[in-house]
């Protein structure tokens, strides 16, 4: 029951988020047309699908994604949370059920 | 014990101003790689590194750019403004980092180089004889980029507001 739920939301998030994207920097593509598992970021080799964004563009998301589902982001979640939609939508999606950010490495050391 | 800590002030002058809440011009210039005409903060009067940060520029008919912008006309251009605001986010910046003139060549505009004007509006114009109060604070660090919240005053009106981008 609590899995169906929060796989629902990530799919709500993962949209919002595409959308965010699109329309905060005025990208000239369909919201749906990125992948959840392609790069967001930089100009990775074989990254197919990727956008490309720089760090200012990741700034611009980062204040979207705070202004959208009122959460903080902290620095210290750059590298890993912020590479693909998959990442990014599951760092939502804890910000939303802890309401307050915590390190990155927690969520992935294990 | 007093020779020692007078040798420590002559060799190291930038030590008393790290973390000061004021900084004269000579302060100013060990903290920007900026020099004429290009010096756009004449002095820090409150600091607090990585926080906050306010300066004045004081404007002059004597600013070269106001020979041409406008002759009959002299005001301050919109986006030396934001530069004087870009300044003194700097300093605000690298006083946190610790980091003094001079460092590495490659490094001396950094951290604070513009990255993004963000927004900013202009509400009146800078006119020769105002002293341009210039307030920075740090909204929010992303990786090395930087939004700053900037706004310029004269006689406490502002004269301009808005938000940038800083890189480091």
């Amino acid at each position: 029951m609590e899995m169906t739920k929060v796989s629902s939301d990530l799919v709500g998030i993962k949209d919002g988020l595409k959308a965010l994207i699109v329309e905060r920097l005025k990208l000239d593509i369909e919201p749906q047309s990125i992948r959840d598992d392609a790069p967001l970021f930089g100009a990775a080799e074989g990254a197919e699908g990727g956008l490309t964004l720089d760090s200012v563009e990741a700034l611009e998301i980062v204040v979207g994604i705070e202004e959208k589902w009122g959460i903080v982001i902290q620095d210290d979640s750059v590298a890993n949370e912020f590479y693909s939609i998959d990442t990014l939508s599951a760092l939502v999606s804890r910000l939303l059920e802890t309401g307050a950010d915590q390190p990155a490495s927690e969520a992935v050391s294990a | 014990m007093r020779n020692e800590a007078t040798a420590a002030a002559a060799a190291e002058p930038a030590a008393d101003v790290v973390g000061a809440p004021s900084l004269d011009v000579r302060g100013v210039m060990r903290y920007l790689p900026h020099r004429y005409p290009m010096l756009l903060v004449d002095r820090i009067e409150a600091l607090e590194p990585g926080v906050s940060a306010e300066g004045v520029k004081c404007v002059t008919a004597n600013e070269p750019y106001m020979a041409g912008h406008f002759p009959d006309y002299p005001i301050m251009p919109g986006v030396l403004i934001v530069d004087a605001l870009a300044q003194v986010a700097g300093i605000m910046l690298r006083s946190r980092a610790g980091f003094t003139i001079p460092p590495t060549p490659r490094s001396e505009a950094r951290p604070g180089v513009l990255a993004a004007i963000q927004r900013m509006r202009f509400f009146k114009p800078v006119l020769p004889g105002d002293r341009l109060h210039l307030r920075v604070r740090l909204l929010k660090t992303f990786g090395s980029v930087h939004q700053v919240q900037a706004e310029a005053l004269v006689d406490g009106e502002t004269a301009a507001a808005g938000e940038l981008l800083l890189s480091s």
